[in-house]
């Protein structure tokens, strides 16, 4: 059974910018930052609401009980109990490709 | 005309009176109804909460004249009672304050209970059922909470039903019972609604019952009173 790829422009997503995507039921959030492309779960570790990306701070912020985390996930502040969930993700020429 | 008018009232009075001997049981539990002297203003509460729990279903049935009970139509119902309908802003306002204040004057009520001792034998079965009425409660105003589809209520209830998630092994299912779905859908819209429209009020109206019941079959607590049973 072959699981379905999604792909996307890598230009969509210009350096500081992020997106949101839904991949196999979860919502996902797509960073672009100065170590490159990298995708995780948007949903808070914490109680279960999205984060959001904001580009001045480079941090991903909940805004339900103010849970923080770093670019690369890991929590910097509030009461996530664990960091986001990574997804993988493969960069290939132009295109960012969920594996 | 006003005497001719007390001339009928004491007429159906007096035929219902005979079918029902409902005068027997104004006397006895109203007009001659004997309190306990020092009665203070926490005694009240109890009485308070009623009149708040009374004020809540009187407004909540106003506003179930307006309110769609679906995700595509609730939201602009809500905006629609808040800014078309005349006054539907007062009603809407004084239910969500309602649900806020009966919870204060529960807990108030509760406090007062807990301090002068009145679950004491023979009451218990009158704070045990204060206590489902309690949690009840609660859970009328989180299943209220859901209704109006806004971001806020979504979120609150995604953190809220994600509560039980960590207990080990059932924790995830019960998530998936609370909220009919892996996240919050269509469904548990509806079934929040019917929960808290029917459901919850029918439960506290048959324990609002008992209670009550059980209020008058005890008599009221007097502290000052020692080793007493029934008489008021």
């Amino acid at each position: 059974m072959k699981v379905k790829e999604l792909e996307i422009p890598a230009t969509q997503i210009p350096l500081g910018g992020s997106m949101k995507l839904e991949y196999q039921g979860d919502p996902v959030i797509l960073i672009h930052t100065e170590d490159g492309f990298s995708a995780f779960n948007a949903t808070c570790t914490h109680l279960g609401c999205l984060v959001k990306w904001v580009p001045n701070e480079k941090i991903f912020f909940c805004p339900c009980h103010a849970g923080k985390y770093d670019r690369r996930g890991n929590v910097i502040a509030g009461p996530p109990p664990e960091p986001l969930h990574k997804i993988h993700i493969k960069v290939k020429e132009d295109s960012i490709i969920f594996v | 005309m006003r005497d001719r008018l007390k001339k009928w009232f004491e007429a159906i009075y007096d035929w219902v009176d005979y079918r029902t001997g409902v005068k027997g049981l104004v006397r006895e539990q109203l007009t001659d109804y004997r309190i306990p002297p020092r009665l203070n203003k926490w005694y009240s509460l109890g009485g308070l909460s009623l009149f708040v729990f009374g004020l809540q279903l009187l407004t909540g049935v106003f506003l179930l004249v307006y309110y769609v009970p679906s995700t595509q139509e609730a939201f602009a119902s809500i905006q629609r009672i808040m800014l078309e309908i005349p006054y539907g802003w007062l009603i809407r306002t004084c239910h969500a304050a309602g649900a806020h204040l009966m919870v204060i004057v529960l807990m108030l009520h509760m406090v007062s209970v807990v301090f002068i001792g009145s679950y004491k034998k023979p009451r218990e079965i009158t704070w045990l059922t204060g206590c489902g009425l309690l949690f009840l409660t609660l859970g009328i105003c989180f299943t209220g909470y859901l209704l109006p589809w806004s971001q806020l209520s979504y979120w609150a209830t995604t953190v809220a039903t994600n509560i039980p998630k960590p207990i080990p092994i059932i924790g995830p299912e019960i998530v998936k019972l609370v909220r009919g779905g892996e996240k919050i859908n269509p469904d548990t819209l509806n079934r929040f609604f019917a929960l808290h429209v029917v459901v919850i009020p029918a439960m506290m109206l048959a324990l609002v019952g008992v209670h009550l019941f059980l209020i008058r079959v005890l008599g009221i607590s007097d502290p000052h009173k020692s080793n007493e049973k029934g008489e008021g």
